[in-house]
This record gives C-alpha cells, structure tokens and sequence, in this order.
C-alpha cells in the first residue's frame, strides 16, 4: 500500500473546483498531486512529459472529452493507470470507458473517503492485471 | 487574512440559507474574512445565497436521512447507510484532519456536518456547529433499534460536543445531549411585500386576496384543477404544476424571490419547513401547513409557528380537495401577533467575531 500511496498523480477537470477538491483528498492520503488540467488536449501533453502513476480523468469537458483523451493517454503513456470521474455513471458511459482502459469510475458527488477507497480499489485492481 | 471554513450538509437546502445569512452579517463585519465552502449543494444556489468571495469546495460529509421522496425517510437504508458511513469513523475523521490542515482555516463553521466537527478537533481548528437540528437527535428518532446505534450515536454526540459552542437556532429541537448549546434568534430572509408589482405583472384584481402555495416540487403537485372556485382568491402555484385555471398566478411568471412574493401573500399553503415557516412568521404572513407527523423536528417548529404566527393545520383531504374556504377565512379573522425579529444572522455573526477573531 505504501507503494500506492507514494504514486504520482495528475487531476483533470474542466471547474477548478473540482480540481482543488481533487488535490485536496488525495494529498491528505499522501499522493503526490504532479499536475493538472482542465481538457483533454492538456490533459494528453501532461501525461506525455510527467508520465504519471494515475490519471483522475473527468468526462464532460470542452476540447477534447475525457473519452478521447483516455485513448491518447493509453497510446502516450501506457503505464498510467486512468480512473474516470463523472457525475453520469451510466452503465454504457462506464463500460465504454472500462473498454477504453479505464481502470475504474469515481462518481461525483464526492466524498473524501469514498474517492479515496475507489483509487485504492483500481490501483490494486490494475497492478494485478 | 483570517480564514473561516464553512462546512454544509447538503440534506435539503435550508443548511445553506442559514449558514450564507451568517457568512453574509460576519464578512459585513470583517471584509477582510477568507471563506471556504464545503458542499455538494449547487454552485449557483450558493452564488444565489452568499453574497462574499467564496471558495466552494465540493465535497459531502454526511448523508442526512436516505430519503424515498422529499419527506418520506427510509429508515432501514437509513441505519444501513450509518452502519457502512461510521464502519471506518476513525480513517474518516483522520483524513478530514488532513485536509482540514492543508486549507489551514482559523474557525470552522459546520452546518450540521458532525464529521467536519470530529476532524477540526483532530486537526486542533477551533470549530462551532450551528442549527435549528442535529443528526444525532434526527438517526435517534428513526434508528434507535438499530443494534448499531449505541456506538454511532455516541461518535456523532462526541462530535457535536467538541465543538466549542453550538449555535442552536431557534425554532430548534430540544438537543438534550448536548453541552455546549447558545440560543440564537431565527434566522429567516424577511421579503419586501410587493403587492402593486404582482398586480402589474399578473391577472390580479384590485381587493383579491393572494394565496401562495408552496408544497415544494412535482411531488407535491395538488390537483388543483379539481379545486372550487373561492371567490376574492388567487393563487399563486409553481409554474412546473402546468396549472390551467384564470384564477392562479405562476410564481415564475413574478420574477421576484420566493421571500418577496411570500411578503406579498394574505396567506401561503406549505409543508413544514425551517425557511419557509420562519419567513412567514417574520413577514406576517398567515399559514396553513400540511404535517409530516414523523420528521422529528416537525413539532417544535409547529409549536414555535403557534406561538409566533397565525397558523392552522390543514387535513391531506382538505388540501387535495380545495376544501380550505373556512380555514383561510379562520386565519384571517385573528389578529397577527408581534412578528418575530429575524436577527439571528446578526447575532450569530457578533458572537463569531467577538469570539474567534
């Protein structure tokens, strides 16, 4: 777990309030927040020069959506783990995104302890895999 | 610049009209205040009600009640939800800790959120919780057979009692569990009655009487259709109920806050709520409310609407029929009481200051 806890990590979200709230839980728990980004097309340029250990990767967003980027992330940087955040956890927005490598789904709203536990959840899940 | 954190449940939004009267008096006292805002309530709703830079941070702490509908509690996905919230209570309050150390506030201000209250102290914030209710006393009402409830009620008690003073705004429940209560005055958004702006705006004759009826969203919708015609009456309706009739004015149609038109009003039909209950007695307005029997903090604000207001309960058949001729002429054949003063903003905001800063 300490391994986990020590992974960097680069927060995309169009509302920067989203993004605070983002850095903020996972700080507390230790990560290192590397980065942020507020579409898709930034999102993709960050992941290429920082090679993060994980990618929190909101859905909706201008530019490029979380969707698409998550295929660019994956060719870019293929050891980065991406877990999607969205208020919309339909069932076809998840598994398009699953089968788009997507290691997980947080849904907003959020709380601290929830995100935290679905990071834990998906980081072990795609170590394993 | 000192920071106050202003952690919100998001179990309706009567928490935040509270909270944003008391933000709104204190930043009037010190514009220099940073405030930050915890809540999953919607950023335009807070824009709405805080009328300072704010930085919103959404995040949920609580849960409230598991709710079938806006008023019916379910009870066991209730307990169950507590059981799964407090399992890991200790990791919880830990993490919030942290987070609460890196926003580095000077005062929290937690309405109701008991977690934000448990973390403050595990963080060394000071901390000051402010209500008309509790989630204690509310989990205790509905859960208390739960074989659970012993340990998670005395968490959540433990956590209200750490803060150094809760602020409990009247109309209140009783909090008997707890030790470190201050009595403030309501707190209610008291309107402008603009009756010749409704009469320009709308179908309303000169002498009519304006009735508004607000049971809250689709839910709620009365049959009004099936209503009889009162004469010397118009109602005022959300325009989502697609209402038909040349006797109502829809409340949109207005342009005016909901305080403004309830000021407005000879009478409003709601369900029993802390703003809109508060606000009635404060403009003078006379109600007649439908009950929800089994919220627990429904008969002390019935109980304070009786001594502060002119007010009748109104049966469910009655409503649904239209039958309330003989119940609004009853309200207004009694004379109005002294209004009760909405100065519980002031007051909360002078004892924060004066206090903590």
């Amino acid at each position: 777990m300490e391994q986990l806890k020590k992974t960097s990590v680069v927060v995309v979200d169009d509302d920067g309030m989203m993004r605070e709230m983002l850095k903020l839980v996972m700080r507390s728990d230790n990560y290192s927040v590397i980065g942020e980004a507020s579409n898709g097309q930034e999102a993709i340029a960050l992941c290429n020069r920082l090679t993060p250990g994980l990618v929190l990767l909101d859905i909706n967003m201008p530019k490029m959506d979380g969707l698409q980027a998550l295929e660019e992330i994956r060719k870019v940087s293929p050891t980065t783990i991406v877990i999607m955040v969205s208020a919309e956890a339909t069932m076809d927005r998840v598994s398009e995104a699953i089968k788009k490598g997507a290691a997980g789904f947080v849904v907003k709203p959020l709380n601290a302890a929830s995100v935290l536990d679905r990071v834990s959840i998906c980081l072990k899940g795609a170590m394993k895999a | 610049m000192p920071h106050l954190l202003v952690d919100i449940s998001s179990h309706g939004y009567g928490h935040v009209s509270q909270t944003s009267a008391v933000v709104n008096e204190l930043v009037r006292l010190m514009p220099q205040l940073r405030v930050t805002v915890r809540t999953t309530a919607p950023h335009g709703f807070l824009k709405s009600r805080f009328q300072c830079e704010f930085q919103h941070v959404p995040l949920a702490f609580d849960f409230g009640m598991k709710m079938a509908n806006a008023v019916d509690v379910q009870v066991a996905a209730s307990a169950a939800a507590y059981r799964e919230f407090h399992a890991d209570w200790l990791r919880k309050v830990g993490l919030e800790a942290q987070i609460m150390r890196q926003l580095k506030p000077d005062l929290l201000l937690a309405n109701v959120p008991y977690l934000s209250l448990a973390a403050a102290r595990a963080a060394d914030v000071r901390a000051v919780g402010m209500c008309c209710l509790n989630w204690a006393d509310i989990y205790k009402h509905y859960c208390a057979e739960d074989a659970a409830f012993p340990e998670i009620h005395e968490q959540m008690l433990d956590a209200y009692r750490s803060a150094e003073c809760f602020l409990k705004v009247q109309p209140a429940m009783e909090m008997p569990g707890f030790t470190n209560t201050r009595s403030i005055a309501p707190i209610a958004r008291v309107g402008r009655a603009l009756r010749c702006h409704i009469a320009s705006h709308s179908n309303q004759v000169e002498g009519e009487k304006l009735v508004m009826v607000a049971m809250g969203g689709m839910e709620f919708r009365l049959p009004m259709e099936n209503w009889p015609r009162l004469p010397g009456v118009r109602w005022i309706v959300p325009q989502s109920w697609g209402i038909r009739r040349d006797d109502t004015i829809s409340f949109e149609s207005l342009s005016l806050p909901f305080s403004d038109v309830l000021a407005s009003c000879d009478a409003i039909i709601a369900k029993p709520g802390y703003g809109t209950f508060t606000e009635a007695a404060c403009a003078g307005v006379p109600l007649l409310y439908l009950t929800r029997r089994d919220w627990p903090e429904e008969p002390y604000l019935v109980r304070w609407m009786h001594d502060n207001a002119v007010c009748l309960e109104v049966a469910r058949a009655a409503l649904l029929a239209g039958d309330l001729e003989d119940a609004l002429q009853q309200l207004w054949s009694v004379p109005l009481p002294l209004r009760p003063e909405a100065s519980g903003a002031a007051e909360a905001a002078r004892f924060l200051q004066q206090t903590f800063f």
